[in-house]
């Protein structure tokens, strides 16, 4: 009897908490907006090896700077300044964007020239003004360290550019922020979010931010001409540069003239500043811009205050706690 | 079959060769159609991730945002699936190729284009439409009317490619001072403009046919797979037919190579049956001087010397110095050799054979060389021989004759081979001779006798001769050979002996029969001398009276002796049973009167033998007077005479207790006229055991002595038993 009890006990229990669950979540699928869901995990040699060589200034010229130098896994996987520095103290053209996430973007880089995180985590090793190095390089010292036995053991061979490539952006798939207080409330938890971060949520669909920032990662899956309403390079009061070309460098239409990838606003509130120059320190400030450029109507202080509290619901607990 | 087993060999290897390139080449075939399964499906999956594409763009283009996402997965799994598209590179795979990635490259980029302006337009419709509400709702009618006609318009117009709704000019009089109008009217402007531009993009990306230029890839694909594939097949067939073949093949040729194998074996066999079963001993070597076959005489003759080769044969052979060793230099040799060690005699033989090898043969001669030998020794003995020894063949040529032969007839060897021994006939020997002696040679018996034949110089000589016919195969008589003794000599002289005998025996007998008369009266008158002369008869009288005397009995014993032992020597004149205790008794009462004094004479039983009686008295008396004579002084004779069956006959035993006989005297004691005394001491002529032996003798009996010195001598008399059969009669003729 006592046994019969038991089981019966193991069905119920399950069951009701499913069935609660059930009852909870109303699941928001209409929303524009979708959750974040960790990537399955690649080969977890492999991704040892990438968060290993991501952190690893041997990949540099001369040894000073990592990919982790830039993307900062503790700072929301930027270093916070407008425009990188490299090697020497070389200035980098744009703004680093975070690598949290990154595996969602529809391309990699403003520009969307790297397709996918292999080609990406190449770029910077022999950009001169981020790590200014040369494959050959980067190989021989690599296949004289530690690191030969790891790709042997890994790849089954020494360290080649593509090895490389791969592990890294093994490691960077691993790199997604879930469990977010808007993807809980999305998964119909009504009390992830206050009220006030739902109205800016609301007048952040009605404003029509939504349309270019939507899906997982609330942005990241389109290009976007940067400036509809006034010419925003003009306004800034800076020499326009290359970079400020955007889409057009990888294109070469016309029409991609300023076209850039609409950034994801996953982790917006972490790092600033703004903009693929990031010449904009805060996020009201990038709020009002995008208002105006981009929208053509003004926008209230107080509507810009909720749109960036709803903002500050979208980061949610980095997958790869700070190393 | 050397031929069949090599042909077998390549046959295998080349099947085998040709059925492991056909199952590489069906794996490569199998491993072909199994890509082009996936990359058939890869194809599938490319036109349906395309129409994914082209669907979640127009629900971009109709609002629906979350479809963003699924736009960027859709365009990621383009590329990953055309990635997994692996093609051989071929002149139309090639073009047709690249023409696609051309496509789907202009088709992402209008995506793009198309993903952008629908967000774009989506958002300023929305703004419009609730703007241009809140606006219209306080101004003036002028002012709204044609503001909202103008939404309508735009509304309207959604699916156009070129807007054809027009700014009203009143509203852009009144846009100059209304701030909020002229910004909605910019709104305006901004959404006409970016709407023709989607149109533009939407007429762009749906001009663009991939999917043809899919299908043409995939065709080209399809057709140079299906060219391989039906090469591949007609080479699969082709490998298939070939290798069945092959095996086909191979398994004839080991048929026959079986079948070769067989008759070989067979072959073999029959020639190890023959080698073996050969008395000689056989070896065969080849070319290379290697032994091949071997028999068991082979092994016992030359053991283990034989086995390494032939060189080392005929080393082992002795013949180093008079044969080749290398069966090249001459394969055909002979060679007897006597090998110490065994003692046998070989006779070695070889041949070569075609292919270059060499075959011995040995034999062992030791037995005919012994037979030569015997014969040598038979022939020397009959060469030798004084007997003349002829032999013929069976119609009776003459085959050979010995020198004897010669030496007695004249005639030489050569004169007499090939003739009938009647070239000898002297006509005197009687026809009934020859009449019994073919009788006798006819049924295969040896017939004795004696032939007159003349010689050479025409003499005639008496042979004594003994002829036998000899049978060889199926008892049928080959030869006769006559062995023949010329007897003519020694008849003569036997002759001369016989008369002399008995002219000897009557002149002994006369003289000493004749003497017993005047012994007998010399006895006589030396008596009466003694008894005339009475006592006066004294000194040298006496002595030569009694000197006298006893010479005179002396003589008459001598004389008695002389007369039994001549007697003896006569044929038996009458032969008949004879009770040996009636002889005994009587010898007994003769000579017991001789010696009067006290003797003790014991007779057992004794037998009837068959025999003389007069000589038998003469053996028994002789014995026992010897047995009463020599006594020694003092002791009582005592004589035992006794009888024991023994050996077909009676052994008569005449025992005394006399002073016996030295063994070495034993055997001289029985010729005549032996004495071991002196005459005074045991008186006798010396021929009484003489008489007694040659009496026993002529009775087929023995006599003999044995004695112990100073115990006694018994005397033993052997008889045959009456009525035993004597010896074996020989058939003869006289």
């Amino acid at each position: 009897m006592y046994r019969l009890h038991g089981l019966i006990g193991l069905l119920v229990v399950p069951l009701s908490l499913w069935m609660g669950d059930a009852l909870a979540s109303e699941v928001r699928e209409k929303e524009p907006i979708r959750p974040l869901i960790a990537s399955p995990p690649g080969e977890s040699r492999k991704v040892d090896l990438g968060r290993r060589l991501f952190h690893d200034p041997i990949l540099s010229g001369d040894g000073t700077v990592s990919c982790a130098s830039c993307h900062d896994l503790a700072r929301g996987g930027v270093d916070g300044l407008p425009v990188s520095v490299g090697v020497g103290g070389a200035k980098g053209s744009v703004n680093a964007p975070t690598v949290f996430n990154a595996a969602f973007h529809l391309a990699q880089f403003w520009d969307g020239r790297a397709a996918t995180l292999e080609e990406q985590a190449g770029g910077p090793i022999t950009n001169p003004l981020e790590m200014a190095n040369s494959w050959p390089v980067v190989l021989a010292r690599l296949n004289a360290s530690a690191y030969f036995a790891d790709f042997k053991a890994t790849f089954g061979g020494e360290a080649t550019a593509s090895r490389v490539k791969e592990a890294i952006a093994a490691f960077e798939r691993t790199l997604v922020s879930t469990d977010s207080p808007f993807d809980r409330w999305l998964l119909g938890d009504d009390t992830a979010m206050t009220s006030e971060e739902l109205r800016g949520y609301r007048l952040f669909k009605s404003f029509g931010c939504i349309s270019c920032h939507q899906g997982r990662n609330v942005g990241g899956n389109m290009y976007q001409r940067f400036g509809f309403f006034g010419d925003w390079f003009a306004d800034r009061g800076r020499a326009e540069t290359a970079a400020d070309l955007g889409r057009f460098n990888v294109t070469g239409r016309a029409a991609d003239r300023h076209v850039f990838k609409v950034p994801s606003l996953r982790l917006a509130v972490q790092t600033a500043p703004y903009f693929h120059d990031g010449s904009v320190a805060t996020l009201e400030e990038a709020v009002r811009l995008m208002a105006r450029y981009q929208l053509g109507r003004p926008i209230a202080e107080e509507e810009v205050g909720m749109i960036v509290k709803f903002l500050h619901t979208l980061p949610g607990k980095p997958a790869e706690p700070s190393k | 079959m050397k031929r069949f087993s090599r042909a077998a060999a390549i046959m295998f290897i080349a099947a085998v060769t040709v059925a492991i390139t056909a199952i590489t080449f069906i794996a490569q075939f199998n491993g072909e159609a199994r890509r082009n399964s996936e990359i058939q499906s890869a194809f599938d999956r490319l036109i349906a991730a395309e129409a994914g594409l082209d669907r979640d763009l127009l629900k971009i283009i109709a609002g629906l945002l979350p479809y963003y996402d699924t736009l960027v997965d859709l365009s990621r799994s383009i590329e990953e699936i055309y990635g997994t598209i692996e093609l051989d590179d071929s002149g139309l795979i090639t073009s047709s190729r690249e023409e696609y990635r051309r496509r789907i490259d202009d088709k992402m980029m209008a995506a793009e284009l198309i993903k952008g302006l629908a967000a774009f337009v989506i958002n300023e419709e929305n703004y419009l439409q609730f703007e241009v509400g809140r606006y219209a709702a306080t101004a003036a009618p002028e002012i709204a009317v044609p503001l909202q006609s103008m939404l309508i318009a735009q509304f309207s117009d959604r699916l156009r490619a070129e807007p054809v709704s027009t700014v009203d000019p009143a509203l852009l009089r009144q846009g100059k001072h209304d701030e909020l109008l002229a910004n909605l009217l910019t709104h305006f402007t901004l959404l006409r403009e970016q709407h023709r531009r989607l149109h533009e993009a939407m007429d762009g990306y749906f001009a663009i046919d991939s999917r043809q230029a899919l299908e043409r890839l995939r065709g080209h694909y399809i057709q140079v797979y299906r060219d391989r594939q039906e090469r591949g097949l007609a080479i699969t067939q082709a490998l298939t037919i070939l290798t069945v073949a092959l095996f086909v093949g191979l398994g004839w040729t080991m048929i026959r190579l079986g079948r070769a194998h067989g008759i070989a074996e067979d072959a073999r066999r029959r020639l190890l049956d023959a080698v073996n079963s050969l008395e000689e001993g056989f070896a065969l070597f080849d070319g290379e001087d290697r032994m091949i076959l071997t028999n068991p005489p082979y092994e016992v003759l030359v053991g283990e010397d034989g086995r390494r080769g032939f060189s080392s044969l005929v080393t082992s052979l002795g013949g180093a110095d008079k044969m080749a060793a290398s069966p090249l230099e001459n394969p055909n040799q002979e060679h007897l050799s006597y090998n110490d060690k065994t003692g046998r005699w070989l006779l070695f033989r070889s041949r070569g054979t075609a292919e270059g090898g060499v075959v011995c043969l040995l034999m062992d001669m030791t037995e005919s060389k012994r037979l030569e030998a015997e014969l040598q020794k038979l022939t020397a003995a009959i060469e030798q021989s004084p007997l003349s020894v002829v032999i013929t063949d069976e119609r009776g040529c003459i085959e050979y004759v010995n020198p004897t032969f010669s030496i007695l007839t004249g005639y030489s060897a050569a004169e007499v081979l090939g003739r009938n021994p009647r070239v000898l006939k002297s006509g005197q020997t009687p026809h009934e001779t020859f009449v019994e002696m073919w009788n006798i040679l006819a049924a295969g018996m040896t017939w004795r006798g004696e032939l007159f034949n003349r010689k050479k110089n025409g003499d005639v000589m008496v042979e004594q001769a003994t002829i036998f016919p000899v049978s060889g195969f199926n008892d049928r008589v080959r030869h006769y050979i006559a062995i023949k003794e010329d007897v003519t000599l020694s008849r003569k002289s036997a002759q001369m002996i016989v008369d002399a005998k008995a002219d000897m025996e009557r002149l002994l007998f006369a003289a000493s029969h004749d003497l017993q008369e005047p012994i007998r009266d010399i006895l006589l008158q030396i008596q009466l001398l003694e008894r005339q002369l009475g006592p006066k008869a004294t000194g040298a009288i006496a002595e030569s009276l009694g000197f006298l005397r006893n010479s005179g009995l002396q003589l008459r014993l001598l004389i008695k002796g002389l007369l039994d032992y001549n007697r003896s020597n006569r044929p038996m004149s009458a032969s008949g049973l004879v009770d040996c205790r009636l002889l005994v008794e009587r010898a007994v009462a003769e000579i017991g009167g001789e010696h009067a004094n006290a003797s003790r004479i014991t007779l057992e039983p004794l037998p009837s033998v068959q025999g003389d009686p007069v000589l038998l008295s003469i053996l028994f008396e002789n014995l026992i007077s010897n047995a009463l004579k020599f006594t020694r002084p003092g002791i009582m004779p005592e004589v035992k005479v006794s009888a024991t069956a023994e050996g077909g006959g009676w052994r008569i035993d005449v025992a005394d207790n006399g002073i016996g006989i030295e063994e070495c005297y034993l055997k001289r004691i029985v010729q005549p006229f032996s004495r071991l005394h002196a005459r005074a001491k045991y008186p006798g002529a010396g021929l009484g055991l003489a008489t007694a032996a040659k009496i026993a003798t002529l009775h087929d009996g023995r006599l003999w002595l044995s004695s112990e010195f100073g115990v006694g001598t018994t005397a033993h008399l052997w008889l045959p038993a009456p009525g035993e059969p004597s010896k074996e009669v020989v058939r003869t003729v006289e």
